[in-house]
């Protein structure tokens, strides 16, 4: 008898909309303890995607990452895992085990791609990792090159630490022996693997998303530059941790009807971080357990805090707290009416209860962290700081949600108010005083705003439905710098031509916070080198990006925004009672004289394709006096006190990479 | 007996490196004498000063009016740096001649001390392995130094790389001179010395001294009350560290008792077995291999799978290689390392009973050193009444302090250490040189350290701070009185400074 099915009949089957991965919650010390085993072994749900061939087998490698699993120190690679394979498909991939590189490889694909996939979907489009500068020849800059996967090393080194570098454009996992401060959690001479914790893993994954979009913002150039940097790295990973509603309902079913949000959750962020040393310093602001009782309470936050943290650690741990403040501060109305219904009698809460409050958590951390992500867009692209970042928030929440009815805005502010987080030039620290002015006034000739917004619709139509990100990142590019040959006048030139030298120009430049000198001589009289396409001061296009977005009330947003980047070079004069003056100027592109330093301001702009207008202008002013002399007493450590000791800061920065040297041992206290 | 009543301390200012001599005087009558370390870094110099002109000093001063034999009583090394105990090297042969009473070392001297030789042995390994990182960084920075030039900022890297090494190696100069043999397998550091040669030698040397003179050696530990009733009449000294716990390893300033959470020695363990597996030719050793049975995929095998080909190998994308960068971690290892025996210092406060002020003489400790004395409370008598001291009365009390670690910023405690010390009277010496280091001297410390002691901060050697300065002008802090004393008490030659505390 003939068993064959002719082919046509074959059923098609539709490519898997998610990948089915199981990985640790935590990390796999808590695996240990019967407790909390069952909540620390979940299932990510990746997106489907294709991974590249290597024969029959596939490789840790699709659209965004690959995993190289070399590990020099033992001088040996581990095989690749292969996610296709039909028997790990069967079984939600392989079984959690710390002595299994490849389920180690498993693990870091499943919580960068999900990490990936949240910073997308807050961002409305594809993310890309920043561009690899390439040399010419003569040793010049030649260009930016795309960067299709982002590196990733789960055994790179052989320390409690684990790093982002942005030249290598790679993520680096160590591995160490534990001496655990806690012996139940972890096995006493036992290996810790930094790529087997989920914090981990999300927080640098975050640390290169956030270099993609603000190149800019891993130049140390105030207190709160590198320590943002740490902060929001682990604000993404702490409210990632929060969205899986598992964990979370098993912690709330162990209170037995004890709800007080603050303790519970608190506890519960800093327990995330606990294991991997370092790390978990970024959430000591949020509270602490005593180390006799046990007994964790809630730190009260401190007005002075802001003024007089400056170790970027601390610094940072003081924005992570302000952030989770406000998320708890948002749960605790959201589960008001929830408690009152619940009788609150003795014994264990009811299944529904904990579902009700785990799933109400859960979105709350999911929402919270759209704002954060999504706040991104509309920071300055130079030398941030905390007020920049409120003010983001609520400008970004006020575009989304018109009608604050959660009042997560007041959340938001009340919380960076109570650690003394005040933006500058901000009268009152209201929502009102707090969003950035919208649709400024900007007196163009009309048909030259309606002539450049129709050039961003054109951008958007040719970025909006590319799949391909290679593409997207071509075409951005093509779109600033335009085709000399093809005579097409990109954004650049646009820029230049409808703005800076039509009658609006002196408005764009206050609009801007740049300066667009005109001629050799005034440009370099000013600081600013000349350029080379036009006659006025150089100043750079950093990013051109398409936002479409679609808010809770089901509008559709559609914004693009452009960063753009001035470098000047200051002479600087310092007194005896170092008195900081600015002595003259001098072209950046030039050798720098002795009492030099280069300076830079930048703003975004936001544009709004629908009401066809510029709406909005966030700028750090290249002619601030104020932010220059800040930034230059920063730098050379005038009157503060950053304590290095036979390394530099600058070597080490050099060496691996700025974030290299924030978790690792010597930086540990 | 007449009491002591005033004690001379002198400064050598021969370059990056400690060297105290201490006179105890009854009235004009000197009962007794004590030399703290004698050391010079490696490669440093003053001009005009060498150690042979500090030792003729020394002798000089010690023969006395008298000009009868040179009598040490006591000469204490407080731990094991090139640049505290130099000086007794033997090819030197500087001390020689010199009758040395007692040698007070810390318990961590000790060879007999079970933990003593836990922590020497860890150390030992680790010298030994960083040197190995840190000559291997330098080979693989000359190899790649053409590669460097094709990247972004290349040169930049290239500097900063160059300057990395040259930290370590100054680090490692901490440690003495480190010998070194190269084996076909690579570069390998001798296995005979305990952390470096010569460094350990010139604490041999000091042993034997001592024990050609039939002095004592004395191994000190914390919590000790050392009291001399006949040649030190009126004098307490307290041995407040090295700690004999953890605390021997804490480097670094914190807050908050979560982040004494440290993985120390462990966490760097594998790191340690990986540099001496890097070179071995015994495939058997474990190299601090992470996974037990795990299928790898050698070098040259992986060189030869084309999907590796087109990834890790790929020569356009050579730039994100990571053959070395797991060897960077050597800074932190030198770091830490530095930091441990600097916490293994001999720490004493010399005490005045009838005034109770104190000199202390914290030798290079650190963090974890500061914070252990205030596990300690000693038991004295005054005027036949017992009373408990604790390290807070005596950080009080305070009015000479020989700055720990050469003004660096993780060796002087702020809240538990130098903001406890509020007398008065506070004079401060800083035994530095300008250049030596990067970050040393501190200079918000240094600031802090005037402004604690109202202008009587004097340093060494630092061409940036010269010592001369602090007597050309009253500081406005100190009242005229004050100010005239401070004169009075303080001698300052191109050779040392001196401050007699009473």
């Amino acid at each position: 008898m003939d068993m064959l099915v002719p082919k046509t009949k074959l059923a098609k089957l539709n490519k898997p909309v998610s990948r089915k991965l199981r990985a640790y919650a935590f990390d796999p010390s808590l695996s240990l303890l019967t407790d909390t085993v069952q909540v620390n072994n979940i299932v990510y749900k990746v997106e489907w995607e294709e991974l590249q061939q290597a024969g029959t087998k596939t490789l840790p490698a699709g659209e965004y990452i690959e995993i190289i699993d070399y590990d020099p120190a033992s001088g040996v690679f581990y095989p690749p895992v292969d996610l296709n394979d039909p028997y790990l498909l069967a079984q939600d991939g392989l079984n959690p085990s710390v002595s299994n590189p490849q389920f180690h490889q498993q693990m870091v694909y499943a919580v960068i791609m999900t990490t990936i996939k949240n910073f997308e979907r807050a961002l409305g489009r594809k993310i890309q990792w920043s561009p690899h500068i390439y040399l010419t020849e003569s040793n010049k800059i030649g260009g930016s090159s795309f960067v299709q996967r982002l590196r990733i090393y789960p055994h790179a080194l052989r320390q409690a630490n684990a790093y982002y570098n942005p030249q290598k454009k790679s993520l680096l996992f160590g591995y160490f022996p534990a001496k655990p401060a806690n012996v139940q959690l972890q096995l006493p001479g036992g290996t810790v693997f930094t790529c087997l914790s989920h914090d981990v893993i999300a927080h640098e994954t975050t640390h290169a998303i956030l270099d993609g979009l603000h190149q800019r913002y891993i130049e140390d150039t105030h207190p709160d530059t590198r320590a943002f940097h740490e902060a929001f790295s682990d604000i993404v990973a702490l409210f990632q941790h929060f969205t899986f509603p598992e964990v979370l309902k098993h912690q709330i079913a162990k209170t037995k009807g004890d709800l007080n949000a603050q303790n519970l959750l608190g506890q519960l962020a800093q327990q995330f971080g606990l294991a991997m040393g370092s790390y978990g310093s970024l959430r000591d602001a949020i509270g602490k357990t005593d180390p006799v009782t046990g007994e964790w309470t809630p730190q009260k936050p401190d007005p002075e805090e802001y003024a007089t943290k400056m170790e970027f650690h601390d610094r940072g741990a003081v924005l992570v707290a302000a952030i989770f403040d406000a998320f708890l501060n948002i749960y605790k109305q959201r589960i008001k009416p929830l408690l009152r219904v619940s009788t609150g009698g003795e014994g264990d809460l009811h299944p529904d209860m904990v579902d009700l409050l785990a799933n109400t958590a859960s979105d709350t951390a999911s929402r919270i962290l759209k704002i954060c992500v999504r706040a991104l867009d509309y920071c300055p692209p130079v030398d941030i700081n905390y007020g920049d970042y409120l003010r983001a928030l609520i400008t970004a929440d006020v575009d989304m949600v018109a009608e604050d009815e959660k009042n997560y805005r007041v959340a938001f502010i009340e919380s960076f108010q109570k650690r003394g987080i005040f933006p500058t030039g901000v009268k009152t620290m209201s929502v009102e005083s707090l969003v950035h002015e919208p649709f400024p006034e900007f007196e163009l000739a009309e048909d030259d705003e309606e002539i450049f917004i129709k050039f961003l619709k054109e951008f958007k139509e040719a970025v909006a439905y590319e799949t391909s990100r290679e593409k997207v990142f071509d075409t951005t590019k093509y779109f600033i710098s335009g085709d000399k040959k093809k005579k097409i006048t990109g954004l650049y030139d646009r820029i230049n031509s409808k703005f800076i030298l039509s009658n609006a120009g002196k408005k764009f430049a206050e609009l801007s916070g740049l300066l667009f000198p005109e001629g050799t001589m005034a440009c370099e009289g000013l600081g600013f080198g000349h350029s080379d396409y036009s006659d006025l001061a150089k100043y750079s296009v950093e990013n051109l990006w398409l936002a479409s977005r679609i808010t809770p009330d089901d509008k559709i947003i559609n914004h693009v925004i452009i960063n753009l980047v001035q470098k000047r070079g200051i002479r600087v004069n310092i007194d005896a009672e170092q008195n900081f003056s600015v002595a003259g100027y001098f072209d950046p592109g030039k050798d720098k004289p002795d009492n030099g330093f280069i300076f830079r301001g930048g703003c975004t702009l936001i544009f709004d394709l629908d009401k066809m207008q510029l709406k909005y202008a966030i700028k750090k002013g290249i002619d601030d006096v104020e932010r220059m002399e800040r930034q230059y007493k920063y730098k050379n450590n005038i009157g503060a006190d950053k304590g290095e000791v036979y390394f530099s800061d600058k070597t080490l920065a050099t060496l691996s990479g700025p974030f290299a040297f924030m978790h690792s041992f010597t930086h540990q206290h | 007996m007449k009491n002591i009543d005033s004690i001379k301390v002198r400064m050598y200012r021969h370059g990056f490196g400690d060297c105290f001599l201490l006179q105890f005087f009854a009235g004009a009558t000197r009962n007794f004498t004590m030399l703290i370390d004698c050391g010079l870094k490696l490669n440093d110099s003053v001009e005009g000063i060498t150690l042979d002109n500090v030792r003729d000093d020394i002798v000089k001063e010690l023969k006395g009016s008298r000009k009868t034999v040179p009598q040490l009583d006591v000469l204490v090394a407080t731990h094991e740096h090139w640049d505290h105990v130099s000086g007794f090297h033997p090819d030197k042969k500087l001390f020689d001649k010199l009758p040395i009473g007692k040698l007070w070392l810390a318990w961590t001297e000790n060879p007999e001390d079970k933990d003593a030789k836990v922590l020497n042995k860890g150390l030992r390994k680790r010298v030994k392995a960083l040197k190995i990182a840190a000559e291997h960084l330098k080979k693989k920075t000359d190899e790649n130094a053409a590669a460097f030039k094709l990247q972004i900022g290349g040169d930049n890297m290239l500097i900063q790389r160059k300057a990395f090494n040259n930290s370590l190696d100054g680090l490692l100069e901490f440690f003495g001179p480190l010998a070194l043999t190269t084996t076909p397998g690579g570069i390998k550091v001798s296995d005979q010395f305990k952390i470096s040669l010569d460094t350990q030698n010139a604490m041999d040397h000091l042993r034997t001294l001592a024990k050609k003179g039939e002095a004592g050696i004395v191994y000190l530990d914390p919590g000790e009350l050392i009291e001399e009733k006949t040649k030190l009449p009126g004098i307490r000294m307290y041995v407040m560290g090295p700690p004999k716990n953890k605390l021997l390893n804490k480097a670094a300033p914190s807050g908050g008792a979560k982040k004494e959470v440290y993985f120390g020695d462990s966490s760097l363990a594998g790191f340690v077995e990986g540099i001496f597996g890097m070179d071995a030719q015994d495939p058997s050793l474990d190299g601090g291999r992470p996974f037990g049975t795990a299928t790898t995929i050698s070098l040259a095998e992986a060189e030869q799978l084309d999907y590796m080909k087109a990834s890790y190998f790929d020569p356009e994308q050579s730039y994100r290689k990571i053959d070395d960068d797991w060897l960077d971690m050597a800074g932190a290892l030198a770091m830490q390392m530095d930091a441990d025996t600097n916490n293994t210092s001999l720490v004493l406060a010399i005490e005045f009973i009838d005034s109770g002020r104190v000199l202390l003489f914290p030798g290079d400790a650190q963090v974890g050193n500061w914070l252990s004395w205030h596990e300690h409370e000693w038991e004295v008598k005054n005027d036949g009444k017992k009373e408990t001291v604790n390290a807070e009365h005596l950080l009080n009390n305070t009015v000479f302090y020989k700055v720990g670690h050469h003004c660096s910023h993780n060796a002087t405690l702020k809240e538990k250490g130098l903001e406890m010390m509020t007398h008065e009277d506070l004079v401060a010496f800083v035994p530095e040189k300008e250049h030596q280091y990067k970050g040393i001297p501190h200079t918000p410390l240094l600031n802090t350290l005037l402004e604690k002691t109202r202008g009587r901060t004097v340093v060494s050697a630092d061409v940036n701070f010269p010592a001369g300065n602090v007597l050309k002008k009253k500081p406005q802090g100190l009242s005229r009185e004050e100010w005239a004393r401070f004169k009075e008490q303080l001698t300052i030659t191109d050779l040392f400074v001196e401050y007699i505390v009473k």
